[in-house]
């Protein structure tokens, strides 16, 4: 009956293969290609967004037309506010594009909070003016019929700035708080129908203060939102565009000189994993141009998530160019092992295949001798990541039955294994010849399947 | 062969049947360098070889890369070191690991099984013709792990075969077949190979460049590096002596002629010659012919060679017009019958070269080798050795000093080197000559030694070399001498003349000739060194011959008559005088009819001892001496011990020995009727014997032989003896001497010793030798008993004397027992 010797060469003792696959580079990066990329997407969402908060400032500021004048400053001044807003955020944006380091995010979250600041300070100038006004009336002699038409008027403009804040999502950025305020209108225009000018007054310009405040806090809101999302739109654009880059990569040789006509096709040798990758990027943008995500969610898209898949993807590259070194290696210790038997045994090769013709499967070498005798020497990895090799002899040979033939034979290879540095420790019996390997075409037309 | 890739030093290289063919030697590393004058490795030239002999599939292997084909990249890594089979994510790029990758180790290569079952599988399988070609089949035999299967399949190839047409080269790199098979022997693990390996034509030799190639060489460094040609028409003789070097690779002599080249240095054969890269005998650009004439005293051989040349000749031109239906060619092998020293070692490099221009062979050098390089001191290892040997020679010729030794002594061991030789004479007649030589006489008994050599070696193919004569002795002398930068007086040359006749006319069959000369030579310059003292510009005289020779001076001899007084002069022995006297009137008799010369003649001295045997067998050996029978007239000696020796096979050389020491002179042989005392067939006594009787006939005229003994035993020796008794003549009656001799005697000798005997002492005397031959009988040792007598009396008068007494015997001083 034919047998089996098997030898253990480990790759990491003698090869080193994955520091190899790390000098031999991470990820490629054309870096004007992303950078275009990602300024392309921001300016296109940018232009979108500014577009939007125009036409809704016009809008505003038609409504604030129609305001009494007290309020109509206030609201004119904070609109001016917004305006600056706008053509800094734009600015900051822009900024983005060029400008692709990871703070980028934290630095426009600050900024946001001043200009915040900024708004919130105007703001209460203004309302400190109105104050002085109103302590000025108290001051003269002010008729009721006046007291009724201001708290009219206060009334009138807390209504339109209701309606101002309705065309807002307030919902998601302030839910429950316009409900909870429009109560009091109806109560001071009830104090005011039953003559009581003056406690309406003052209920309609409280309530007309705090909505104008909820607008702004909504608004601004929004704009945070529009924000952050182009920047996250932004950073999967990136994201997208890189994975797109590294999906076939060249190959190098240990000088870094890249090898002609060999490249290493992520996908294939990842087995999926680039595909699967790129499935939960687009998946993600789709998110955020579907709105659905939360300034945090978009933020911490653009912070972690998009870092996150970025290393991601540079351990799936490394991973599939160090499954091509595997593979090659266990063709080269194929390629030693016939050459081994060739010469010390007068056996010939006729025919070498990966399992299913898949290089990221085993490798068969078949030798024959001129007396009809074959044998096959398989190279294969315990598991797909494992730097050890099995180089397995099957002999399945019509006269050699000897044992100690085998034995000879093995320790020829041994010792090949040796003058070629790689001192392996000695064959083993293993069985018998696996009968499933003999006949090498089949094995080529093998369907691989796994789990 | 049709490749540019071939060189003629592989086109024996024959793929027929054999699933394994072994390359083996010096040169498998060499350069091949082919006919576009590119070098090639022996890979690619093997390559190119089994390509163009129909081999589609050709795959090599060594240790480090177990199976490749040439031109295709070494299968190991990728230029740029991307990955070959495989393609991943990044393409052919290869990860590189952290750590330093460690020094690289040896491969594992082929130390397991599926090398084996690889090269199992090429060899066997049908279809593309294949060849499998370990090279470095040492090594990978050795470090192989595997080695059981290795053996197994071997084995199976050996035994079943391959798939037909298949064949596994081995490359190997010992120098010699023995070291390859030891190799493999001591590898213990490849029984099969061993006994593979044991067969003649399992391997293949890779030897040196031929002339062609080395001219080839010229070529190259002449369009590549740059080298002047000095001599055109002298090239192709200097391509020839490159070619003839034994040892020096094509790669030698590329860097050899780089080194002209780079010094600006003209390529001639002078210029090789000087540089001692080449041996000058062939490079002077004169054909062997040329040079054989100009050898000394060698015309008949030069005309028995012609006559070869000219069958060879005749034969492939009636081969060549396919009117020859003669399957056995023209036998090539010669033998030289000659004494050493008469340029027979020579004439073989000249018959290589011959042999070479006619065709016959592709390299035509000699490999001279004497018994003792075929025949191993190891229990069958002498095939081997032998087998080693002619490979070496293949595509020249083998030459085979004193073959004769190859038989005789050694008979066993020499009989498998004579049984590989004739096998191999056979399987690679195409590649090899064989020349043996040996002395006349000798030779012959090699060729009887084994009824294959005579077909081989045919009558007509045996080639004379006669010793040379006096004069072109003297030739070759005079020529050392000058070479050695020495002059010599007048008187010096006209006795030096004389030696050198001497010399010539006491030769036996291991004479020297030549080399004979050039040790005189070398013992002339000696002597001369000792006397002038650093004085070189003294000449050489008379004085520096050695005294060895003196004895070959011409010396006045005493006249005839003066010898034969002092014959008469003896005491006694009047039959005995009488008997010389007329042997030396019947000689002149004989010599003045002017019939043929008369030899000297053999004797048999009959009497008991001490009865002038000897004196009288000197005075035999100066009398014929002077009368010209003899050259030098010496008497040597012996007795049964000095001719009989106690082992088998010991005996009969002793005997040569002693007749050679007699050689023109006296071989007088005491009491030789001891020699076959015994009828025991144990007794070497009768080899010695028929030793004797042969070297009589054969040296007849330049010995005398005198066997003396007791009258009864000596006839009885005769009797059983009838090959003997044929060669002496009557026999020279020595009777014991009667007292008045007997004194006369002593007083002869006391007188010779300075003492004066007295009346009364010598009528003692004459008392005490009656008693003494009357008690002893037949034993009396006559002239020993009065010597015997004479030292008892010195010893008495010495006790007796004081001061300056007169030396005078008195009655006291003779004995009165006989103890």
């Amino acid at each position: 009956m034919s047998g089996r010797k098997r030898i253990l060469v480990d790759e990491a003792e003698y090869f080193g293969l994955e520091q190899k696959a790390k000098q031999l580079g991470g990820l490629q990066r054309a870096v004007p290609v992303l950078i275009n990329q990602l300024r392309q997407q921001v300016n296109n969402d940018l232009v979108r967004v500014s577009e939007a908060l125009e036409t809704r400032q016009a809008a505003v500021e038609a409504q604030v037309g129609t305001l009494h004048e007290q309020a109509r400053n206030l609201e004119a001044r904070t609109e001016q506010k917004l305006r600056e807003h706008t053509r800094r955020a734009a600015a900051a944006l822009e900024q983005l594009g060029t400008d692709v380091r990871r703070d980028t995010e934290a630095r426009l979250v600050a900024q946001q909070a001043a200009w915040r600041a900024e708004i919130d300070e105007s703001r209460r100038q203004a309302r400190r003016e109105i104050q002085d006004v109103a302590d000025r009336v108290g001051d003269l002699e002010t008729t009721a019929a006046q007291t009724t038409r201001a708290a009219t008027d206060w009334l009138a403009d807390a209504r339109t700035m209701v309606s101002l804040i309705e065309d807002l999502p307030h919902e998601r950025h302030a839910p429950g708080e316009l409900a909870r305020i429009t109560p009091r209108l109806d109560t001071a225009a009830t104090d005011l129908a039953q003559g009581h000018a003056a406690s309406a007054l003052g209920l309609a310009q409280a309530t007309y203060h705090d909505l104008s405040d909820l607008r702004l806090t909504v608004e601004l809101a929004e704009r945070e939102n529009l924000l952050a999302r182009t920047a996250a739109t932004g950073a999967l654009a990136y994201l997208t565009a890189l994975i797109g880059q590294n999906e076939i990569a060249p190959v190098e040789d240990e000088n870094g000189v890249p090898i002609h006509g060999v490249t290493l096709h992520v996908d294939h040798w990842s087995r999926g994993e680039l595909t699967r990758l790129r499935d939960e990027v687009a998946a993600r943008s789709r998110e955020v141009a579907d709105r659905v995500l939360s300034t945090a969610d978009l933020r911490a898209v653009t912070a972690t998530e998009v870092p996150g898949h970025e290393q991601r993807l540079g351990e799936i590259v490394e991973r599939a160019r160090l499954r091509q070194l595997r593979s090659q290696l266990r063709v080269n210790l194929a390629e030693t092992v016939a050459g081994v038997l060739g010469d010390s045994t007068g056996y010939q090769v006729i025919d070498g295949t990966y399992v299913g013709a898949d290089e990221r499967e085993r490798f068969l070498a078949k030798m024959q001798h001129l007396n009809g005798n074959e044998l096959v020497v398989e190279v294969a990895t315990p598991s797909e990541d494992s730097s050890a090799m099995v180089v397995s002899v099957h002999s399945y040979d019509d006269d050699t039955t000897a044992r100690h033939d085998r034995d000879t034979r093995a320790q020829a290879i041994v010792e090949g294994l040796r003058q070629h540095g790689l001192a392996s420790g000695g064959a083993q019996e293993a069985g018998d010849a696996d009968p499933q390997w003999r006949d090498l075409e089949a094995v080529r037309k093998r369907e691989i399947t796994r789990e | 062969m049709s490749s540019a890739a071939a060189v003629e030093r592989l086109h024996g290289l024959r793929v027929a049947g054999d699933p394994m063919i072994f390359l083996y030697g010096r040169c498998v590393d060499d350069v091949f360098v082919g006919h576009d004058l590119t070098d090639r490795g022996i890979q690619e030239t093997l390559w190119a070889i089994l390509r163009d002999q129909g081999f589609t599939e050709i795959v090599f292997s060594s240790l480090r890369q177990p199976l490749y084909r040439l031109g295709g990249a070494p299968e190991t890594t990728q230029a740029g070191g991307g990955m070959r089979f495989f393609r991943g994510p990044m393409g052919d790029r290869v990860l590189t690991s952290r750590p330093e990758p460690e020094p690289e180790r040896p491969a594992a290569g082929l130390s397991d099984h599926f090398a084996v079952m690889t090269m199992n599988h090429l060899m066997r399988r049908t279809g593309p013709r294949t060849a499998v070609v370990l090279t470095q089949a040492e090594e990978q035999l050795r470090y192989i792990a595997d080695q059981r299967s290795l053996a197994g399949t071997v084995a199976e190839w050996l035994e079943y075969g391959t798939a037909p047409g298949n064949v596994c080269v081995l490359l190997f790199r010992r120098h010699t077949l023995d070291e390859l098979r030891d190799f493999v022997r001591g590898l213990h693990g490849l029984p099969r190979l061993e006994t593979f390996l044991a067969g003649p034509d399992a391997a293949y030799a890779v030897t040196e460049p031929d002339e062609h190639e080395t001219g080839r060489i010229i070529q190259q460094a002449r369009l590549r590096r740059g080298l002047t040609v000095g001599d055109w028409p002298g090239l192709p003789a200097a391509a020839r002596a490159m070619a003839r070097m034994p040892g020096v690779r094509a790669r030698d002599w590329q860097y050899r002629l780089g080194e002209l080249a780079a010094g600006k240095v003209a390529l001639t054969g002078a210029e090789l010659g000087r540089r001692r890269w080449i041996d000058t005998t062939g490079a002077d650009g004169r054909t062997a012919w040329e040079r054989l004439d100009r050898l000394v005293g060698l015309a008949g051989v030069r005309a028995h060679l012609e006559g070869l040349r000219w069958a060879i000749v005749a034969e492939n031109e009636l081969r060549t017009a396919g009117r020859s239906a003669a399957t056995e060619p023209v036998s090539r092998h010669l033998v030289f019958r000659g004494p050493p020293g008469t340029g027979k070692t020579t004439v073989a490099r000249l018959v290589g070269e011959m042999y070479r221009d006619l065709g016959v062979l592709r390299r035509g050098h000699v490999v001279e080798v004497q018994a003792k390089d075929l025949i191993s001191p190891y229990v069958g290892d002498t095939p081997h050795r032998t087998d080693d040997v002619i490979t070496s020679a293949l595509d020249g010729v083998l030459f085979i000093d004193e073959a004769h030794q190859l038989t005789g002594q050694n008979e066993r061991r020499g009989g498998e080197a004579v049984g590989r030789l004739l096998t191999r004479m056979e399987n690679d007649r195409d590649r090899l000559v064989v020349v043996v030589a040996g002395y006349p006489g000798r030779i012959e008994e090699f060729l009887d030694s084994d009824p294959g050599l005579p077909r081989r070696f045919p009558p007509g193919n045996i080639i004379d070399f006669p010793d040379l004569s006096p004069p072109e002795l003297a030739e070759v002398l005079f020529a050392a001498l000058r070479d050695f930068g020495l002059t010599w007086t007048p008187e010096a040359e006209t006795q030096l003349f004389e030696v050198v006749t001497g010399l010539y006319e006491t030769r036996d069959e291991t004479f020297g000739n030549a080399g004979r000369m050039r040790l005189l030579a070398d013992e002339l310059r000696t002597s001369w060194a000792v006397r002038v003292r650093g004085a070189i510009d003294e000449p050489v005289t008379a004085e520096d011959l050695p005294a060895v020779y003196a004895g070959h001076l011409r010396r006045a001899t005493p006249p005839l008559a003066d010898l034969l007084s002092e014959l008469d002069a003896l005491v006694g022995l009047d039959e005995v005088k009488t008997v010389v006297r007329r042997l030396v009137d019947r000689i002149r008799l004989r010599g003045r009819t002017g019939a043929e010369p008369v030899a000297a003649p053999h004797l048999l001295f009959v009497g008991p001892p001490g009865t002038g045997k000897t004196t009288v067998a000197r005075l035999v050996g100066r009398i014929f001496h002077a009368m010209g029978l003899l050259r030098r007239g010496h008497v040597v000696e012996v007795t049964r011990n000095d001719l009989v020796a106690e082992w088998i096979g010991r005996t009969g050389p002793r005997t040569e020995k002693a007749v050679r020491d007699a050689l023109d002179g006296v071989l007088f042989i005491d009491e030789a009727y001891a020699l076959t005392r015994s009828d025991s067939s144990r007794d070497f006594g009768r080899e010695a014997v028929d030793t004797l009787n042969r070297e009589m006939e054969r040296w007849r005229g330049r010995l005398t032989v005198i066997a003396a003994g007791y009258p009864d035993l000596m006839a009885e020796f005769v009797r059983r003896n009838p090959g003997l008794r044929s060669r002496f003549g009557e026999p020279v009656p020595f009777h014991s001497y009667d007292v008045p001799a007997l004194l006369e005697i002593l007083r002869r000798q006391s007188a010779a010793e300075g003492y004066t005997l007295s009346a009364a002492a010598a009528t003692k005397a004459g008392q005490w030798l009656d008693t003494a031959k009357t008690k002893q009988g037949p034993d009396f040792g006559n002239g020993r008993t009065v010597r015997l007598l004479l030292e008892r009396m010195e010893a008495r008068m010495a006790a007796r004397i004081t001061g300056d007494a007169a030396l005078v015997f008195e009655a006291g001083d003779v004995p009165d027992d006989h103890d």
